[in-house]
């Protein structure tokens, strides 16, 4: 890299960048996709009350007598009413609610084992979940009826509630066995002695439609807790050999003494002269489970299929949410810890060895910043620790070099070169430097007086390459950037002191940084590869063996973006760029010694937390809202409010670290709304266009300039990120 | 003031040196390929729900349930 003196004309500057619409309608396809399928997760996981746990009433005008008086199969058309019971001696076993992967099989084991037939009622949300376990119970014989998709009191519902709950269950039952059901059970029904004008209406509804409606003569009341086996054996015999049809319960509940009641109920009934019948036996019919149509199959499989990817993908994207939680807890409690070593490290005298009074080069690249290079080169001026100040103005077309040069001040270079990029400007003013630190900053930030000196101590110590100082936001107007100006106080007073403690910060801002020539020259200076310079320059100085520090007291006002379009180039840019840095140097994973050390610290921190945790965001938006309204809400909230409680807290720490006023952080909560949503939709944007590949320019920001007057304004003993910036 | 000479991407050499820029378009067009499957595969998941609830929206049975004059349990 050299210096040469030119009068080539000033090249017009292009940036562009663009955003594509298709990638957001894509985005709203896929999170419309995730939030239907919690949608049928969280249908099919409704829980229900149990059987009976409904009154009749004593309205039985409706009900005809055959019905009031006669057995428990009912059919009916409206106009006449037949019925059927099971004769003496015989038994139909039906058992209600399943099927469940625990209880079903045992039952079907105990039959198998004297092998009887019996009756399932079965939840059209759990055939939908456990497929196998219907085929199953087909496939040995058994019958199978409709007990509703998520069995609700259908006489509360609606004529289309209705209609879904029995057709859902046919299509559940034909996708899973290949099978329909003619036989019906009420949720909630009882004998026939609890029909009543409410539970009667549909019935003769469902008799019109086609279904044996089966209710049944005695209660095994298996769901009853504290109930024995001797008491069940009791409950299900029939009084003076008649025959009954029994209930017993598969799912719902704790059944978990239904299949050993069974075991004692069996023989003892087989004991006494019983026998096993069906209702397909008692009604007359060939089957209650005739084979299923190729379109009910289709549909039936086509829900199946979407219950079982919702079920699966719930499941997942749970244990998903629980380990990035813990995850998550975990690194903001090491954080934590680990910044307050660094604050209390800040606090000893000394700890760099003697003062470092070496004069220092300030580089400072400029691109039309003719509304704050003044400010920003008077800053400087004002230094406390000897200086040279070098302006790289990159081909700036609104004067930003005259305006440099016309200050006057006797330690200013101003140098300037056809515009080129802020990386080849960078090593412009490097190259010029004479002295063994060069200190970098943006053309739009205002130093204190004392930021130099405080930010070039470390270099008392031969083993530190490069220093971050504290970036703060000076524009503290709006909400845009007072969300900033929490973010960056975050993100440098409690992560960047824990980076340095764990000797893995991946990024000295562009904003203040100071650097050891030596480093810059091993790493031969910064690189054009990437849109974060920054990072990308870091990781190289840290992968070459240098230790890179924090002084917090070294502090930078810059002027955060404060319209959502300006914010979302930057950030655009600054993603797409730490995951360039990311991906160049994504060989220190496997590294030995200080590279290897930032790689699998650095660099894991890098992908976990600030690539693929915000990726899932939006998902954990659309679970938040599935909590509220299918799981248990109160639980949900809680849940919610306590993890902002904790991101409260670190908040007011970080600010307490900063010495900052605590007032913007009641926005903490807000930002929840807006501010993140827009930060992990510009990640996304910036991910979609790192794996596609798509080349991003440099994004020249607005700036409203005044940051002096700002400055005056703002207390400068307050207390500033992102984080990494 | 002093007048500087650059070359753009001084430090790397070439433009093709930028990390993650494909300049065939390749990556671009298989990007935009697995956004259209993805999101055609998520309008089919979301088509399939809601034709489940709306298609055939009917209760009746086509083979229907009945009971036999002589059946093996008592009728009434």
């Amino acid at each position: 890299m050299a210096v040469y003196t030119s009068d080539k004309a000033k090249p017009a500057p292009v940036r562009r960048l663009k955003v594509p619409q298709p990638r957001w309608i894509v985005f709203a396809v896929l999170i419309s996709l995730f939030a239907s399928i919690l949608m049928v997760n969280g249908l099919v996981q409704g829980e229900f009350t149990q059987d009976g746990a409904i009154e009749s009433t004593s309205e039985t005008s409706n009900v005809p007598d055959e019905a009031l008086t006669g057995g428990p199969i009912i059919q009916t058309d409206g106009d006449t009413t037949t019925t059927v019971s099971a004769g003496s001696k015989q038994i139909v076993l039906t058992f209600d609610d399943g099927p469940d992967p625990e209880y079903t099989p045992e039952i079907l084991d105990v039959l198998a084992e004297y092998d009887v037939p019996a009756t399932f009622f079965m939840i059209g949300s759990e055939i939908s979940k456990y497929p196998d376990l219907v085929q199953r119970v087909v496939d040995e014989g058994h019958e199978v009826g409709v007990h509703t998709y998520t069995h609700p009191e259908l006489s509360g519902k609606s004529d289309w509630r209705r209609t879904v709950e029995m057709r859902e269950t046919q299509l559940a039952l034909a996708g899973a066995a290949g099978v329909t059901s003619v036989i019906f059970r009420p949720p909630y029904s009882s004998t026939v002695a609890a029909l009543d004008d409410t539970n009667w209406s549909v019935i003769a509804e469902m008799g019109e439609a086609g279904y044996l409606t089966v209710v049944n003569d005695l209660d095994s009341r298996d769901w009853e807790s504290g109930v024995t086996n001797s008491d069940i054996v009791e409950a299900v015999t029939p009084e003076d050999g008649e025959g009954a049809i029994l209930l017993f319960h598969d799912g719902g509940g704790d059944r978990s003494g239904t299949a050993e009641a069974l075991a004692e109920v069996i023989p003892a009934l087989l004991e006494q002269g019983y026998t096993f019948t069906t209702v397909a036996a008692l009604s007359g019919m060939e089957t209650v489970n005739p084979a299923a149509t190729t379109d009910e199959r289709i549909l039936g499989l086509s829900l199946v299929g979407a219950v079982q990817i919702a079920k699966n993908t719930t499941t997942w994207f749970a244990v998903l949410l629980i380990g990035f939680g813990v995850l998550t807890i975990a690194r903001l409690a090491l954080m934590l810890v680990l910044g307050r070593r660094h604050a209390r490290r800040s606090r000893q005298a000394g700890v760099w060895g003697a003062p470092y009074t070496q004069p220092v080069t300030v580089v400072v690249p400029a691109y039309n910043e003719k509304e704050c290079i003044a400010d920003t080169v008077r800053s400087l001026a004002a230094s406390t620790h000897p200086i040279r100040i070098i302006v790289v103005d990159d081909g700036s077309t609104d004067g930003t070099a005259e305006i440099a040069e016309s200050l006057g001040f006797p330690n200013v270079t101003v140098i300037w070169q056809p515009n080129a990029g802020k990386p080849t400007a960078l090593n412009t003013g490097i190259a010029a430097a004479d002295t063994d630190v060069v200190v970098m900053m943006d053309g739009d930030t205002v130093f204190e007086p004392d930021t130099v000196r405080l930010l070039v101590q470390p270099f008392a110590d031969a083993r530190i390459g490069a220093v971050a100082g504290n970036a703060k936001v000076a524009n503290r107007k709006g909400l845009i950037a007072l969300w900033q100006h929490i973010e960056y106080v975050v993100g440098f007073s409690i992560d960047r002191r824990a980076y340095d403690v764990m000797q893995c910060m991946a990024t000295v801002p562009g904003a203040i940084g100071a650097f050891r020539k030596e480093a810059l020259r091993q790493v031969d200076g910064l690189s054009d590869d990437t849109l974060a310079e920054d990072t990308d320059l870091t990781i190289a100085i840290i992968r070459a063996g240098w230790r890179v520090v924090y002084e917090e007291q070294a502090r930078a006002w810059t002027e955060a973006p404060t319209t959502v379009r300006q914010l979302w180039k930057q950030r655009y840019r600054w993603s797409y760029g730490t995951m360039q840095a990311m991906w160049k140097h994504r060989r220190a994973l496997t590294d030995k010694g200080a590279s290897g050390k930032f790689g699998r610290r650095g660099l894991l921190n890098l992908l976990l937390f600030q690539t693929l945790m915000p990726l899932l965001s939006p998902l954990i938006d659309v679970f938040l809202i599935y909590g509220l309204f299918f799981l248990d809400p109160v639980e949900t909230a809680v849940a919610w409010f306590s993890m902002l409680a904790i991101q409260m807290l670190s908040t007011v720490y970080a600010f307490r670290l900063d010495k900052e006023s605590l007032r913007p952080v009641w926005l903490v909560p807000v930002q929840q709304f807006v501010y993140r949503q827009l930060m992990y939709l510009v990640l996304i944007q910036s991910v979609l266009a790192a794996i596609g590949g798509i080349r991003l320019g440099w994004q020249k920001l607005n700036r409203a300039g005044g940051l002096s007057a700002l400055l005056v304004s703002a207390p400068r003993k307050e207390g500033a990120g992102t984080p990494d910036r | 003031m002093i007048y500087a000479s650059t070359r753009l991407h001084e430090g790397s050499g070439t433009s093709s040196a930028k990390v993650f820029v494909d300049t065939t378009g390749k990556r671009r067009r298989i990007v935009v390929l697995s956004g259209i499957c993805a999101a055609v595969g998520a309008v089919i998941y979301i088509a399939v729900v809601v034709a489940g609830l709306v298609q055939s929206p009917q209760i009746e049975l086509t083979t229907k349930g009945t009971v036999s004059t002589s059946p093996s349990g008592s009728t009434s």
